[in-house]
């Protein structure tokens, strides 16, 4: 328990800089994912064939293939073709490129949920195409895959323990630093996990929180044992 | 709301009674209270820790056999136990721990025997000294630890080299990979200007890819390095030094070295003050 003490007390600084930086790569990898995902669910669903090939091969190539050799192609192979990132970028492109992947068949899965009905309705009542996209359906499958989402974001922050290989300093990094330092790998490791489960419960929360506000009706989710995030219908008061 | 809190407070109550019991569990002291060289003995089998990947020390070779330097003598050591030998892939952050938790009966791995790693493990004679040089490309050319200001340069975790540099270079970036092959690809791909590692490595590693330039043997003190072993273990300490003893004066140490080195041993083992 003394060891304990004395890793946290000593590298308490190098543990908050490692979260800092699993904390930015993780969310700057999620916006680039978001992105990825909307684009390629858009892909996936458009009346371009060849489109949707593209996004279906993108798809499965990046989800059947282990993200450690991404990383490693991404950081050590795309110099040999003049595209050379620091490690901090590798990583966010890393993560974005890998959970992308992810989130275009979870959009894509949003969209397919959306009744035929919707569209034709907004076809029927005369809106573009664009407008069909932004007001009617984006919006209600936003509603659908926001705790899938949520979901895989964790992944993300999980995931990129991974990007230590690479040289990054992130919570893992930090930690492997610290018990070569000391040889305590024990209590080393255990303030490391615990520093993942401050930052995925405190994004837990957050996105219970916000999902509140930024749905109507305000969406409930509630953090199944088995199954991870589920929507609840709202219990009626009594 | 509060039903997600209750959660919440109930899981991390868990966590920290796992972190209690975990950390204060008296493993460590149940491990090194039996001597491991009798358990070798009975065993019929002696596990060496080794850093797979540390050309030429220890390889996996074209059919998935490990070989090296350090690996004939891993040999060796098991013809002198009469046991067979099994050799264990650590990395090289992994060495302490696999010791501390008895994964491993002995670790080779060229580890440099420091004070700091002294008041975790034990350390025998010394088997091979090296001395430390720094990589970099031919085009960009690195001839000293001063020059490394301002330059990114790869070492491998667990290595003593990142404070090394950061007190005779205090600008220069330190990027710590986790296998040897992987600061060897860094430099080669631009990501680091420098990598710093013992002689015998680099100076293979320049052998094989002509586009390396290496410094001259050594920029700092050289290392003197040993086999690492558990906390208060008398008989295998005195077997391995015995053991090492053997493999120097028999000639046979310096043999090894210049097979898979092909030059004789730069240094003696024993150092001049």
């Amino acid at each position: 328990m003394n060891d304990f003490y004395y890793v946290l007390s000593r590298y308490l600084p190098m543990f908050l800089e490692g979260m800092k930086t699993t904390a930015t790569v993780s969310v700057f990898g999620f916006l680039l994912a978001f992105g990825i995902g909307l684009a390629g669910a858009a892909a996936r669903q458009s009346n371009s064939r060849i489109a949707a090939a593209i996004a279906g091969v993108y798809v499965e190539v990046i989800r059947n293939t282990p993200m450690l050799l991404q990383i490693f192609i991404i950081y050590f192979g795309l110099p040999s073709i003049g595209l050379k990132f620091s490690n901090y970028q590798a990583a966010i492109i890393a993560l974005g490129i890998s959970g992308g992947g992810y989130l275009i068949e979870i959009f894509r899965s949003g969209f397919a949920a959306i009744p035929r009905g919707q569209r034709e309705a907004a076809n029927t009542l005369g809106l573009s195409p664009a407008d069909t996209y932004f007001s009617v359906l984006l919006p209600q499958a936003m509603r659908i895959v926001y705790p899938p989402t949520v979901g895989q974001f964790l992944q993300m922050v999980l995931g990129s323990s991974l990007l230590s290989v690479i040289g990054l300093t992130e919570i893992t990094g930090q930690a492997q630093l610290i018990s070569e330092e000391t040889f305590m790998s024990m209590p080393t490791f255990i303030i490391a996990l615990l520093a993942y489960l401050i930052l995925t419960n405190v994004i837990s929360l957050c996105a219970t929180v916000a999902g509140r506000f930024l749905f109507k009706p305000p969406l409930h989710i509630v953090q199944g044992r088995m199954n991870g995030p589920r929507i609840f219908p709202r219990r009626a008061k009594g | 709301m509060t039903r997600n809190l209750i959660d919440f407070a109930k899981l991390a109550v868990a966590g920290m009674a796992l972190c209690v019991a975990v950390v204060s569990s008296p493993a460590q002291s149940q491990e090194s209270s039996s001597d491991i060289l009798k358990k070798v003995l009975e065993r019929g089998t002696v596990r060496v820790g080794e850093c797979m990947g540390l050309a030429p020390f220890a390889v996996y070779n074209a059919s998935n056999e490990p070989e090296g330097y350090d690996i004939d003598i891993a040999n060796e050591l098991g013809t002198g136990l009469g046991v067979k030998v099994e050799i264990v892939n650590v990395d090289p952050a992994a060495r302490i721990p696999s010791l501390e938790t008895g994964k491993v009966d002995v670790v080779f791995c060229d580890t440099t025997r420091t004070l700091d790693r002294l008041k975790r493990v034990s350390f025998t004679d010394t088997y091979d000294v090296t001395g430390t040089v720094i990589m970099s490309a031919k085009d960009t050319p690195v001839n000293s630890l001063a020059e490394l200001e301002g330059k990114s340069v790869a070492i491998v975790k667990g290595t003593p080299y990142g404070d090394l540099v950061k007190k005779a270079a205090p600008t220069a970036e330190v990027i710590s990979f986790n296998s040897p092959a992987d600061i060897v690809t860094a430099v080669k791909q631009g990501q680091a200007t420098a990598a710093i590692e013992n002689s015998a490595f680099l100076n293979y590693a320049a052998k094989l890819d002509p586009s390396f330039h290496v410094t001259s043997d050594s920029v700092i003190e050289l290392y003197y390095n040993s086999f690492a072993i558990p906390q208060g273990q008398p008989n295998w300490l005195a077997f391995l030094n015995e053991f090492i003893f053997e493999l120097n004066t028999s000639g046979k140490n310096a043999a090894l070295y210049k097979k898979w080195f092909g030059v004789e041993p730069p240094f003696p083992l024993n150092p001049k003050f």
